[in-house]
């Protein structure tokens, strides 16, 4: 049977039932978000001398950045935000840790808009698994010239690599029995930075069913910060809303950490949360976890809904807003302090 | 309904005889589908006389398939595909016959959770399509014969098993020589035998031994002697006979075990190949080996005669 | 942080020369139709994305789309197989709560890079392939239509049967089925050409499956998926339908055949159901050719004739016996 056609006229439909199953809110957004330092949780404990030393260290580039926002045919909007590590340690003094920053960071004369928690990250306050949304997201990068699509994706669950590991290979015929295969980055130039994070771990013996594992698995502290970053940038919704939503601040601040909002509005003139791009300023040991921060989000599909509502708001403004996700995110390491 | 064609040696003419079940079954009106599992040397092609798979197909056979190297098994229809003039006609009533070939140049393989997963998605697909599904296995205890109880354990087929019976038969084919009939109760009971195995994933011994039928291979009579035989020859037989059905029951392989037997077939030793109605009426074949297979055809299918033997 | 406002090595957005497309259907294993309600819930693949939903005039669910990575060959007829890279859309789309198809996709984007990208760039264009090396797009799509599926090539059916598996192990399926089917498979490919008019070709090849190649605007591709799932569903229920009829003629429980087949499809029929308007006239047109429904109609027919007759049988047996 053949059958050759071509175009006729077509009636307009009068009937339209489509529940749309998730419709992409607009979020408000500002052209740069930027991360204004960075504490594990026993660095906020202790003395204020570092934590001090650390904000004057990032005033001046928190200068630059407003002053180098690419925004457009609009004024410029910059938002701050401060990340709080309190994912592996917790301790029940929260109230006082966020007031002494908030107090050393203005001392410093960097201004804080927003304050998140790390373990939002993971789990948010009314236990939707945010983490969750970005690792089944997450698409290993295919083998040269060998995925087809016929061989189901080999997960080597919680763990991410951008190319192939090293391996000994067993010869048939040889009488030394292996050779060994160096690691190959996929996308290299020339030489590989064979790079393998680690995503989560879940208990030695898993349990069978889904609920009881995703109770036990540990995030990783890159895996987290990959989530911290989708979020900044607007990339991680839940039925079309942030997956992390902004709360104004509590009347007084609670003890306990998993009382606080997920993010929190501590300056009310703010610029929005979300923003176009991000940035983060941090001490340079963090560079490492933000090289796997990077691979990670690289290999992050967008939904494209979203990824769709970003760029039609930039275009309208006039905005360049890079295709590749992980463009939008950059750093300034600072160095050694003495 | 599944079924698996296990055996303790080589040359019990298990492969042949599946083949043969396969093409009776189909002449049933059943839609029969030939799984080859034998991984190490398919050559359920070679029988069914399709080109080019004499010995598995060179792409994407059941071996890549369970390894994971393949999301769908390569599949033939037998009657579309084979060289054999006379096979390729679908008689009227009869059902689907389709083999899922082997791989050219398999091998052997360690087992693990990811191949018994492949084998249960394979047996879920290929029974939601088929009424019969014959799996033939490599001889003895192999990665197939591991994988393939693995993924019929009751563990695994609840789900199926709760409303109607989950219709599951393993046949165990074996010549009819002292030393076969050892063997093959070697394979079916001993220490690493295929019941403590079943045991071992989940059977209870009583369910799976409710699964469990013999199929007595190439069994001759006095015939193969010759045209004339002597009164000693016919006697000798006999007492043969009785030795190895005592052998058998003491072997726990008797009667109540016994599904069926084929006579030794001239025709098959010259060539494995599927015997049709018109090799017997050409007098080529015994009548009795169709017979044969279409008695073991009709005592599969059919859930009382199954259970009443 | 000074940045220039153009962004540096990003993937330009290239039209693509060619779409390829792959529609499994079969039916979902279970006993009794999913209702919306669970059928949404079954096809929410990923989390945060709701399923989308039809419940008029046939109920129907589509999931969110999956993606999936590939470096491959690309088949051809003529010149050489290129080298392509990227993610392959997909998607399931449950019919009835019984109907389910895996459907999957790829833009063919052609001249954009002649060596493979940082996986970044890929992940940033989903659903889109690159070949690295040059091709012709018509060669494309009569390999790919030409080509089944070969060692080292796209196998986006292969994919598709991967959608469909994610609903076998799901609690609200029973995998208890009562019909015997076989899985079918439609190819599609679109020869991309911008300003043209839409320009459709359908084959039923020698195995029964469909083929369609189609000559059309990149704008209209996502209604030619739309047709090309319909056109695979409708093909496939002929199919299911007639092979029960078949076995039915062979079977010692006709009624156990042609029963599950009616109650199961009889009520799913209706190609113009969720039909873009745009391309309503593409499935008027096949029809004049084809009669797919009027086929569909007889067969209906004659299953419910032989299921009556059978039906009366029993019932004289019955009386018989009771004379007796």
């Amino acid at each position: 049977m053949t059958l050759t056609v071509s175009r006729a006229d077509s009636p307009t439909p009068i009937f339209h039932e489509r529940s749309q199953g998730t419709t992409v809110q607009n979020l408000p957004l500002s052209h740069l978000s930027v991360e204004v330092g960075h504490f594990y949780m026993d660095e906020l404990e202790n003395g204020e001398g570092p934590i001090l030393a650390q904000f004057e260290r990032v005033k001046p580039w928190l200068a630059a950045a407003e002053a180098s926002v690419a925004c457009g045919t609009e004024k410029p909007r910059v938002s701050t935000c401060f990340l709080i590590d309190d994912y592996f340690q917790r301790k029940p003094d929260a109230g006082q840790i966020i007031e002494r920053l908030l107090r050393l960071s203005r001392q410093a004369g960097v201004r804080i808009d927003y304050i998140a928690r790390e373990s939002s990250c993971a789990v948010r306050a009314d236990g939707l698994r945010v983490a969750e949304l970005v690792a089944r997201r997450l698409l290993q990068e295919p083998e040269p010239e060998t995925s087809t699509g016929s061989r189901p994706p080999a997960l080597n669950s919680g763990w991410l690599a951008n190319g192939r590991p090293p391996r000994e290979e067993k010869v048939l015929s040889a009488m030394r029995g292996h050779v060994w295969k160096p690691a190959d980055e996929f996308s290299k130039r020339n030489h590989s930075i064979f790079l393998d994070v680690e995503l989560w771990r879940d208990p030695p013996e898993s349990p069978m069913d889904e609920e009881t594992l995703l109770n036990q698995r540990l995030y990783s502290c890159p895996f987290l910060a990959a989530v911290w970053q989708l979020v900044r940038l607007g990339l991680l919704r839940n039925d079309g809303a942030p997956a992390l939503a902004v709360s104004e601040p509590p009347a007084s601040w609670p003890d306990d950490w998993s009382l606080f909002p997920d993010i929190i509005k501590v300056n009310p003139q703010a610029k929005p949360f979300y923003a176009y791009r991000a940035f983060s300023i941090m001490p340079q040991h963090f560079l490492g976890i933000e090289h796997a921060v990077r691979t990670i989000v690289e290999h992050f599909l967008v939904d494209p809904g979203v990824g769709e509502s970003l760029h039609i708001r930039a275009e309208e403004k006039n905005i360049a807003l890079p295709q590749v996700v992980a463009d939008r995110v950059s750093h300034h390491f600072l160095d050694g302090v003495s | 309904m599944l079924i698996f064609a296990s055996s303790d040696k080589g040359g019990t003419g298990r492969s042949v005889t599946s083949c043969n079940l396969a093409y009776r079954l189909s002449l049933l009106g059943r839609d029969v589908a030939y799984l080859d599992f034998d991984f190490g040397s398919p050559t359920a092609g070679a029988i069914f006389e399709i080109p080019k798979m004499e010995r598995g197909t060179p792409d994407g056979g059941l071996h890549s398939y369970i390894l994971g190297e393949a999301t769908e098994p390569a599949r033939v229809d037998v009657r579309k595909m084979t060289e054999r003039t006379s096979l390729q006609e679908r008689p009227p009533g009869s059902g689907k016959l389709t083999l899922f070939p082997g791989d050219f140049g398999g091998a052997e393989f360690h087992l693990t959770d990811n191949h018994i997963k492949a084998a249960m998605k394979l047996f879920h697909d290929v029974e939601r399509e088929f009424d019969v599904c014959i799996v033939d296995l490599s001889a003895g205890r192999s990665s197939a014969l591991d994988i393939s109880l693995n993924a019929i354990s009751p563990r695994v087929r609840k789900k199926k098993q709760d409303k109607d019976k989950d219709r599951i038969r393993w046949l165990l084919f074996h010549r009819w020589t002292t030393q076969h009939v050892i063997a093959a109760g070697g394979l079916l009971f001993g220490d690493k035998g295929i019941v403590p195995y079943a045991m071992e994933v989940g059977f209870k011994r009583a369910d799976f031994m409710r699964l469990v039928r013999t199929v007595r291979t190439a069994v001759p009579d006095t015939s193969a002697f010759g045209e004339k035989t002597t009164a000693e020859q016919t006697l000798w037989v006999t007492r043969s006979d009785d030795h190895l059905k005592a052998l058998a029951k003491g072997r726990s392989l008797g009667q109540d075990l016994l599904a069926g037997t084929t006579p030794l077939e001239p025709m098959l030793l010259w060539r494995e190949q599927v015997i049709m109605d018109l090799d017997v009426n050409r007098r080529l074949a015994k009548p009795a080996t169709a017979q044969a297979f279409d008695k073991l055809a009709t005592k599969v299918d059919d859930d009382e005669a199954w259970e009443g033997i | 942080m000074a940045r220039s406002d153009a962004p540096l090595d990003s993937p330009a957005k290239h039209p693509p020369a060619v779409v390829l497309g792959v529609v499994t259907t079969d039916l979902l294993n279970t006993s009794e139709p999913l209702p919306l309600e669970a059928a949404q819930q079954a096809l929410k693949l990923l989390p945060g994305v709701a399923a989308d939903s039809h419940r008029h005039p046939v109920e129907q669910a589509v999931s969110p789309d999956l993606f999936y990575g590939v470096d491959c060959r690309l088949a051809t007829i003529r010149g050489a197989q290129p080298r392509a890279i990227g993610t392959v859309r997909a998607r399931a789309v449950l019919t009835a709560g019984h109907v389910l198809q895996g459907s999957a996709r790829v833009d063919v984007v052609l001249d954009a890079s002649t060596r493979r990208m940082p996986w970044s760039y890929y992940a940033a264009c989903t659903g889109t392939v690159e070949a690295i090396n040059k091709a012709d797009p018509a060669d494309l799509v009569s390999g790919f239509l030409k080509t089944p599926n070969g060692s080292g090539l796209l196998d986006l059916g292969g994919i598709g049967t991967q959608v469909m598996a994610l609903l076998d192990d799901i609690p609200q399926v029973d995998g208890r089925a009562d019909m015997r089917t076989v899985a079918s498979r439609l190819r599609w490919a679109v020869l991309v050409r911008e300003g043209v008019d839409l320009d459709a070709e359908v084959v039923a090849g020698s195995d029964g499956a469909f083929q369609v190649r189609m000559t059309a605007p990149s704008e209209l591709v996502p209604r030619i998926v739309a047709f090309c799932e319909i056109l695979a569903l409708h093909q496939w229920l002929l199919a299911a339908l007639k092979n029960a009829f078949d076995r039915a003629g062979r079977s010692p429980k006709p009624m156990d055949e042609l029963d599950p087949a009616l109650s199961y499809l009889g009520h799913v029929w209706n190609p113009t159901a969720h039909l873009p308007t745009e391309i309503a006239w593409l499935w008027e047109a096949l029809e004049h050719d084809a009669q797919l429904t009027w086929e569909w109609e007889s067969t209906v027919t004659r299953v419910r004739d032989k299921l009556s007759l059978l039906t009366r049988k029993a019932i004289e047996g019955t009386l018989h016996k009771e004379f007796l």
